[in-house]
């Protein structure tokens, strides 16, 4: 819930009138290197069956008093047969692999990771917005190269856990190494029974346990039971419950939400909080069915929370939902290709190996120390600690490097005031400070709002300026000219954001002056100016979003967006929104926020698609 | 097992060697009998090649020959059209159409210049800067609702349409190399043409090396008779039907999982093809580059990655795996390490011309360093009859903007290659209603802004492509005219310049009339 929707709504509208021009993380990362194009989602996929779907801007959330229909609020419809995202595809793996044959979990995952994390990577997806970033959850499009991914990985792990005696004889038992294949299909079926409910996170019939096993026919071929047992598991691992997540509805078609199983409860609460399956405990109560107890449920989500899975998770998020790895430069790249940041960085370039890394890990300790601390989510914004443990980037702050365990040193400069002055958003790792990227960061994903795209004809015509400017003087005389299109959205929306930590160069030191370069001398320094119509600088802009909770409000859609594997908001989930923001706006931790989504009913129902 | 067979190459089928470009795969023989040979006449095996390029802006004038004195001008759609045929210049060992459609004379010669086409002046009447319009899907713009004019890609209409692969027998529809713009847009059940629209990763690579693991990995890998069994993948296909029977799915969850269900069908296909006898392999790409990102930043090894996806393409080609090969390509920088879009391609107007200098490099190589050496390789893989790989081959060059930086009006199109015959060549095609300014008092200090016509409609040109590549009509038609797409007009826009008088003055009803047609001296 907003507490400045006319604000909010202004803003909006504003900007879509205007038409202004204008991983972390180990096991169950995807490997880099082929991942999609650029994300273009058009539709939520499966969202309509016609030949398009209308995407459109964000609606603002009703403002609090005005949620009195949120009493009985519409259904906040799940999106339909969701699927994993890579990373929880891998963990999904790796933890079937784990628990069927714990003795050798580490040496098959080796043997099999090629294949499994050859699993497409899945894209950004980000809201209905030019420049916004969005969460790789929401990328919930399914491709040919998924599947045959899927299979490839599935007929992989199959092989791989039946390739030696031991193995087929841990997995399937002694019916297995003999040498009687008429007894296959019976031997894999009553294995099947044993372990395939916790493979498929879901109670395994009879005769889906019959159905697999008779992947070990040998009337199928082959000379060994060897291959039939390895068709039983990539079978198991490329069939649909692997992958997706299929819960059910009521058994009544006709009622919009049915309250989850015990077996979908464990699978959706525990990728949603750890991005893997079921542990041990959680799914023993999912098997005694005591998971639907409201108090057992919560002792569940409170051990997760706390799991190092829910950490890595956590990090995923404020990754995804900061840009950290997508907009963090690395200082270092830049130095063969400009003559002038050579020069610039020639003094400290020794130190600059890993400082990339580093400023991500700064932003990342401070999220972690909020969350263990459990304070109000607007300190994630306004925290002024230096969590850097390496001299660069504790440098930058002036601040020691901080030691892990010691509350850590809040930099000597005001002009450090939290989140917008860290290096990870100062930083561009060049000579020009890039300040409408900067703001349009800043606008999309701490004010929640929509930037529309430039219009076309952006051509550029402005003359090479004879004097010596600051990046801020060049921006404005390309964005800001008085009756164009650019200056509509640039002049007050975008670049006042950008330009209020124009006190920090491209490494993210503060600055009073900037550094202009020809070639590789320096031509001049340039005084710069962070005063905009919000004040003076990033302490402005950071009082301007804490100003009636905004912050707040944004942190929740984000995180419900990222829960729910929703690229955005729709207006049925206005309610869930708006309870979600009330909760951080009233001094609740980003802990206390995830406990409210799913400790809430909806989480624990399937409310249809439609 | 199901098997295919070699559409286009017979045991006379030679390589020809073009120019000193000779193709590093051997001759292939054929295992055609006349009747399959009949059969294969009866599919004429177009190919589709496009190379897709992000961003453009680089003026037209330093894209086109000079059309001082066209061959050919007539009246069409209410104005006058022009065809020139192409006449390069050679100096130097160097082939020269224009600043950026020039290599070397050997690649270039005056065969491969025949079988070219420029087309200019078709465009998409509205303003569009930011989008992934380079297949055609112009409602595809970045942040923009634009969601009533989303369109299935050329690309992928051609690949599902019965009309382009009478009876798909390869490997693969479509098959992508490298990165770039996703120009992809397929429905979430292409077969069945049902779902949303959206951009999917095609079956592709980005590496050399992946993309022979993607085409010939599993044929070079020996099967073990003690392991050989029929492929899982059919109980696969037979769990998800099961999961479909479950009550408890609601309707939209069936639809996804009916969409996966034909995913999974074709995965079947594919894992029981075989590859076609007289099909020569080629060999592993030794060397597969890992740090693309290093790599994007010098435009020189971005040229040789991109190469050496040719040798395995213009085999794919041959053994009929795939007929439709989609280049995306990122900015090849000039000079390396810059920022070609904000950098660059954002002051594309700038009057000391060093930015569009830059351009023109950047374009230049990619035609002459990626486009051009595979046209001459595939042209160099000749069949019985004569005909080569680029014959049957249509290359496209297609660029995310026009002539000007972040606008979709001007776009110029570079094809190679016939389709079979149904394409006419060797021509520079002016579409531009060169009598009428599109705006007359222009105040800009560019000259290229001063002087600004426009032409037909882009609905034109993509429905031109359709037609000669094969894809009947009834597949792609709109309700209110005869082109691909929606018809739709706005307000245009050339900032720093001036505001054109509203679209409908240019694009008229005449324009809109023919927008059905191939466009004038392009088909055959």
């Amino acid at each position: 819930m907003r507490n400045r929707p006319s604000a909010f709504l202004a803003r909006t509208l504003f900007l879509a009138a205007s038409g202004c021009v204008g991983t972390i993380g180990e096991v169950g990362d995807p490997p880099p290197g082929d991942s999609p194009p650029p994300p273009v989602v058009t539709a939520t996929e499966g969202a309509t069956s016609g030949p398009s779907a209308t995407p459109s801007l964000p609606a603002p959330l009703p403002p609090a008093d005005a949620l009195a229909a949120c009493k009985t609020p519409p259904a906040s419809r799940d999106l339909p047969l969701r699927r994993l995202s890579a990373r929880q595809f891998v963990n999904n793996i790796n933890a079937a692999i784990g628990f069927l044959i714990p003795a050798k979990a580490a040496t098959i995952i080796t043997e099999v990771k090629n294949a499994v994390t050859a699993f497409p990577a899945d894209a950004a997806t980000p809201p209905d917005s030019f420049g916004a970033l969005g969460f790789t959850r929401a990328d919930q499009l399914m491709s040919q190269r998924q599947a045959d991914a899927h299979h490839e990985a599935a007929v992989a792990v199959g092989r791989a856990l039946t390739s030696a005696p031991d193995r087929l004889q841990a997995l399937f038992g002694t019916c297995a190494v003999d040498t009687n294949r008429d007894d296959d299909v019976a031997c894999a079926a009553a294995a099947l029974r044993r372990w395939g409910p916790r493979v498929l996170r879901a109670p395994l019939a009879a005769d889906d346990a019959a159905f697999f096993a008779g992947a070990a026919d040998p009337r199928r071929g082959g000379t060994t039971s060897r291959a039939g047992f390895a068709d039983v598991l990539a079978l198991l691992f490329a069939s649909p419950p692997f992958l997706f997540h299929l819960e059910g509805g009521a058994d009544d078609p006709a009622a919009p939400a049915a309250r989850l199983d015990p077996y979908e409860l464990a699978s959706r609460l525990s990728f949603q909080l750890t991005d893997g399956p079921p542990d041990d405990e959680l799914w023993t109560a999912a098997l005694d069915g005591s998971l639907l107890v409201d108090g057992v449920y919560a002792a569940q989500v409170q051990r997760l929370l706390a799991s190092p899975g829910a950490i890595r998770v956590r990090d995923l998020f404020f990754d995804e939902w900061l840009g950290l790895s997508a907009r963090t430069p690395d200082p270092l790249a830049k130095i063969p290709f400009s003559e002038g940041w050579k020069a610039f960085v020639k003094p400290v370039e020794a130190q600059l190996k890993g400082a990339r890394e580093e400023m991500i890990e700064d932003v990342l300790e401070m999220a972690r120390a909020a969350v263990a601390q459990k304070r109000p989510v607007r300190e994630l914004l306004t925290n002024r600690q230096s969590f850097a443990r390496k001299p660069w980037v504790a440098g930058v702050y002036g601040a020691p490097a901080w030691d892990g365990i010691a509350p850590p040193a809040a930099p000597a400069s005001a002009a450090y005031v939290g989140l917008l002055t860290r290096p990870a958003f100062t930083a561009s790792g060049e000579l020009d400070t890039h300040p409408i990227t900067k703001a349009v960061r800043i606008r999309t994903q701490l004010y929640c709002d929509p930037v529309p795209a430039p219009p076309a004809g952006l051509s550029m015509q402005s003359e090479r300026p004879k004097t010596p400017q600051s990046t801020r003087q060049k921006i404005e005389a390309l964005t800001e000219q008085p009756d164009t299109v650019c200056a509509a959205c640039h002049a007050s929306l975008i670049n006042p954001l950008g330009f209020a930590t124009e006190n920090f160069d491209g490494l993210g030191r503060e600055r009073t002056t900037e550094a202009v370069y020809e070639g590789a001398a320096l031509r001049a320094q340039v005084p710069v100016s962070t005063r905009t119509a919000l004040g003076d600088g990033a302490a402005a802009v950071a009082a301007d979003l804490l100003r009636s909770g905004t912050f707040e409000s944004c942190f929740a859609t984000q995180y419900f967006r990222f829960a729910t594997a929703k690229r955005q908001e729709g207006p049925d989930d206005a309610c869930r929104v708006s309870a979600l923001a009330a909760v951080a706006k009233g001094g609740a931790s980003v802990e206390e926020l995830i406990k409210a989504l799913v400790m809430a009913p909806d989480f624990r129902r399937r409310a249809l698609p439609r | 097992m199901t098997s295919t067979k070699l559409t286009t190459l017979t045991r006379r089928s030679f390589l020809r060697g073009a120019g000193g470009a000779t193709l590093a795969i051997p001759a292939l023989p054929s295992l055609l009998g006349p009747a399959e040979a009949r059969a294969a006449l009866a599919d004429d095996g177009k190919l589709f090649i496009p190379f897709l390029q992000i961003g453009s802006g680089v003026w037209s004038a330093k894209l086109c020959p000079d059309a001082a004195q066209p061959d050919e001008v007539k009246p069409y759609a209410g104005f006058a059209v022009q065809r020139t045929t192409l006449r390069p210049e050679v100096a130097g060992g160097v082939t020269r159409i224009s600043e950026v459609l020039q290599g070397p004379s050997t690649l270039l010669t005056p065969r491969l210049v025949a079988k070219m086409n420029v087309i200019r002046g078709c465009d998409w009447p509205k303003p569009l800067a930011h989008n992934h319009a380079a297949l055609g899907n112009l409602g595809a713009a970045f942040g923009e609702d634009t969601g009533d004019e989303m369109r299935v890609s050329v690309d992928q209409l051609m690949a599902w349409s019965s009309g382009f692969y009478r009876a798909f027998e390869g490997l693969y529809r479509t098959v992508q190399v490298g990165w770039g713009p996703g120009g992809v847009f397929s429905y979430s059940n292409p077969s069945a043409r049902t779902g949303s629209i959206a951009h999917r990763s095609g079956d592709g690579a980005r590496t050399p090396g992946k993309l022979f693991d993607l085409l010939f990995g599993r044929f070079a890998a020996p099967t073990d008779p003690a392991v050989a069994r029929r492929p899982v993948v059919d109980l696969v296909l037979e769990s998800y039907r099961r999961t479909r029977a479950n009550p408890r799915l609601s309707p939209l969850d069936r639809v996804r999982l009916d969409d996966h269900v034909q995913r999974i069908a074709d995965l079947q296909r594919r894992l029981t093809f075989a590859l076609p006898g007289g099909c020569a392999m080629p060999g592993r790409p030794s060397a597969d580059p890992t740090d693309l990102a290093a790599l994007e930043k010098d435009a020189d090894r971005l040229a040789a990655l991109y190469r050496s996806f040719h040798d395995l393409i213009v085999a794919a080609a041959s053994c009929d795996l795939s007929r439709i090969f989609i280049y995306t390509l990122p900015y090849f920088p000039v000079p390396s390490g810059i920022l070609m879009h904000h950098e660059v391609e954002h002051h594309a107007m700038e009057r000391d011309g060093i930015a569009q200098a830059r351009m023109v490099e950047s374009n230049r190589r990619i035609f002459r360093d990626v486009m051009l050496p595979l046209a001459a390789k595939l042209d160099a893989v000749v069949d019985a009859g004569g005909r080569t790989l680029l014959d049957r081959a249509l290359l496209l060059r297609s660029t995310e903007m026009g002539e000007f930086d972040h606008t979709t009006t001007g776009q110029i199109f570079v094809t190679i290659g016939g389709a079979n015959g149904a394409v006419r060549t060797g021509n520079y095609l002016d579409y531009r209603n060169l009598g009428q300014l599109a705006v007359p008092a222009s105040t800009s200090r560019v000259p290229e802004l001063q002087r600004i016509h426009l032409g037909l409609t882009i609905q034109q040109f993509w429905g031109s492509i359709l037609r000669v590549m094969g894809v009947p009509h009834a597949q792609w038609a709109e309700r209110d005219h005869g082109g691909y797409g929606k018809r739709v007009m706005g307000k245009l826009r050339f900032l720093h310049c001036c505001t054109p008088p509203p679209p409908e003055q240019f694009y008229t009803d005449k324009v809109w009339a023919a927008a059905g047609d191939v466009l004038p001296w392009f088909g055959a």
